[in-house]
């Protein structure tokens, strides 16, 4: 801690030029989240009222909030404790989920000093230029290509002043740190520092019947996700998503959540798409097992009666298919609305539905060995439980996808002789039949 | 005095070559600027204020600050255009360098024009790129963006150190470390300078003209 004290008269100065510095960040950093370009005018006159020889418009409502801010703090930024002022920028989509993205901070920090500084020419000067970068780092953190294409549609951002010690934890694992600039006093040293976001992934837990097993995957997932037409247009939209478009050419950055979640959204959909016509498929193979009389249908259809072993399954499926049609969409309809639930247990549905709705049923190869260890009886099972795609799990990243692509277009390109060579046989081929035909 | 030095590499596209430097030099330029001094008598003066304005990249997503002077930016504007050119038509795959200095004026006597004293040096080397596709074009784009980003950061660390920078002198000596020639800023004394290609002869050559200089 410095033992240097200063006067009244330079501890006046310093307390009001801290207040005003404090002040004129936090209209830097929230204008610069407004989502336009900002342009004001070089004035060679001073008019006054400019503090630091910057023209930086104030929003009232900002400076409100900030003097609430400080004022509501206990101490002075300068005085002991020395809390931190912070001000928090997050993203808010249409569905009110929220997701911070930095945390800018100026701390005061006692241990280094300079008593050599003076209050009224060098610290009010420094403080000028630190705001100066300030104005230049807050268009260099991804934040900022976000903000500018913010809409009402898609989603805005928001701001948050507290004083304290910055809350980083919001910002995911890999969140990345810069200092922007520092003011050595004579009682201290400020610093500015922003720390954000670098990867762009909603986890925001939601709790449906009483699952949680969706927060594992961090994915926000609304209510109508699973339906079946939706995820026809979702798997669409992730074509257009996955590759940039000369519009949205900062991707991942620019719009990373809509990216990220038509991504999620689209591995999810192929494999719920992939699954539910499974679930359909296996609900009519429930008919196929189905035995005349069998109490237990519904409930345990498909488990295979050996009461009369020379009643074959498709014959049984024909006499029912009529009485059974209204149970099985009935079924297919109750399936459909937990897949969700199904899916993320990994398949495994028996433990986590409710008992009316899905039954687990052994599957017994028709014309084949009841034997779970039978070939038949493997094959099957892994038909209707096959691993996810790899290209699923391990997303290549542009780069890698550019790279193979481009590696792919000169293997083609050196081969175009063989290509034409294959053509023109099919060609002359398809010639010599059209002859050999009249 | 030695003056610090700083350089930055770039590989880039040939249309991307004047917001590269643009960027990077009025990032610098913005801290190394003050209000235009009015002076009111003998020993007052007051010090006006400076504007900033938003600047979109057209060939990478980046957004970079300039200070609001017309004609600041036309002389800037210039420099980078000729060096643009000079590169561009010096061959696809050509590299050049262009710097950004700040002096300040010493005088040396009544009959010798005043010495010209560096103290910091911006050097931006640009490296020329032909790129053949779409896919790598988007890729560099992307990529410049992050790299523009890295390099503000730099530089504000830089500027923040606490190195020289020439004291505000006496009001009749305001021309030995200001430009005082814009109406609206005041920058200090800078100017700058390129060649296409960073050779040993340009070196010495340029070391035996500042030697001469000095000499005078």
């Amino acid at each position: 801690m410095s033992d240097f004290q200063l006067n009244n008269e330079d501890h006046e100065a310093l307390e009001k030029f801290t207040k005003f510095f404090l002040v004129k960040a936090a209209q830097i950093i929230v204008q610069s989240r407004l989502g336009e370009k900002k342009t004001t005018k070089s004035k060679p006159v001073y008019s006054g009222n400019e503090w630091f020889h910057l023209s930086i418009k104030d929003i009232p409502e900002v400076t409100v909030n900030a003097k609430k801010c400080l004022g509501d703090a206990q101490h002075l930024l300068i005085d002991p404790p020395h809390c931190p002022f912070c001000v928090e920028i997050s993203l808010r989509t249409p569905d009110c989920d929220t997701i911070t993205l930095e945390t800018w901070c100026i701390s005061f920090d006692d241990s280094v000093s300079d008593p050599s500084q003076r209050v009224r020419f060098n610290i009010y000067n420094r403080m000028s230029i630190v705001l100066r970068s300030l104005l230049a780092c807050t268009r260099a953190t991804p934040t900022y290509q976000l903000s500018r294409k913010q809409s009402a549609d898609k989603y805005i951002i928001c701001y948050k002043m507290y004083s304290g010690e910055p809350i980083v934890s919001h910002l995911g694992e890999h969140y990345s740190k810069k200092t922007c600039g520092s003011i050595v006093t004579p009682i201290g040293r400020f610093v500015l520092n922003v720390a954000y976001r670098t990867r762009l992934t909603m986890s925001s837990p939601q709790i449906e019947n009483g699952i949680s097993g969706i927060t594992q995957f961090g994915i926000d997932i609304k209510n109508d996700h699973f339906s079946l037409d939706r995820n026809q247009n979702s798997v669409e939209e992730d074509n257009d998503a996955q590759l940039p478009s000369e519009s949205n050419s900062s991707v991942p950055k620019s719009s990373p959540i809509e990216v990220m979640k038509r991504r999620h959204t689209s591995c999810d959909s192929v494999s719920s798409s992939h699954g539910t016509p499974d679930k359909v498929y296996y609900s009519k193979l429930r008919a196929a097992f189905a035995t005349p009389g069998t109490t237990a249908y519904p409930s345990n259809v498909g488990s295979y009666s050996r009461a009369n072993d020379s009643d074959l399954p498709f014959v049984l499926m024909m006499q029912q298919q009529e009485n059974n049609h209204q149970q099985q969409q009935h079924s297919m309809e109750q399936e459909q609305q937990h897949t969700k639930n199904h899916y993320y247990m990994g398949g495994d549905s028996e433990n986590e539905t409710a008992p009316d709705d899905f039954i687990l049923v052994e599957v017994k190869p028709f014309f084949g060995k009841s034997d779970s260890t039978d070939d038949l009886a493997l094959f099957i099972r892994s038909c209707q439980q096959p691993p996810m795609l790899e290209s699923f799990i391990v997303e290549p990243s542009l780069g890698e996808t550019i790279n193979q692509l481009n590696e792919e277009l000169r293997i083609f390109e050196s081969k175009v002789e063989e290509f034409d060579q294959l053509v023109s046989t099919l060609d002359t081929n398809h010639k010599a039949s059209l002859c050999t035909t009249e | 005095m030695n003056a610090r030095s700083q350089t930055f590499e770039f590989a880039i596209e040939g249309r991307q070559i004047a917001e590269v430097i643009s960027c990077m030099f009025h990032t610098i330029l913005f801290h190394r600027c003050v209000g235009k001094y009015n002076t009111k008598g003998s020993d007052n003066y007051s010090v006006g204020t400076l504007g900033y304005t938003d600047i979109d990249c057209d060939y990478t997503d980046f957004t970079y600050i300039v200070t609001t002077s017309q004609e600041l930016q036309q002389t800037i504007s210039d420099k980078i255009n000729q060096f643009q050119d000079k590169l561009r038509l010096s061959g696809l795959n050509s590299s050049g360098q262009i710097t950004l200095e700040f002096y300040q004026k010493k005088k040396s006597g009544w009959m010798f024009k005043p010495e010209e004293i560096p103290w910091e040096i911006w050097t931006i080397k640009i490296e020329q790129m032909q790129l053949s596709s779409e896919n790598e074009r988007q890729f560099m784009r992307e990529k410049l963006s992050d790299v523009l980003a890295e390099r503000v950061f730099q530089i504000t660390e830089i500027i923040n150190k606490p190195d020289y920078v020439p004291k505000p002198p006496h009001l009749s000596e305001l021309d030995l470390v200001f430009d005082t020639s814009y109406t609206d800023i005041q920058p200090y004394l800078f100017k700058i300078n390129f060649s296409d290609t960073p050779t040993i002869a340009n070196h010495v050559r340029t070391i035996l003209k500042e030697a001469f200089n000095t000499s005078l």
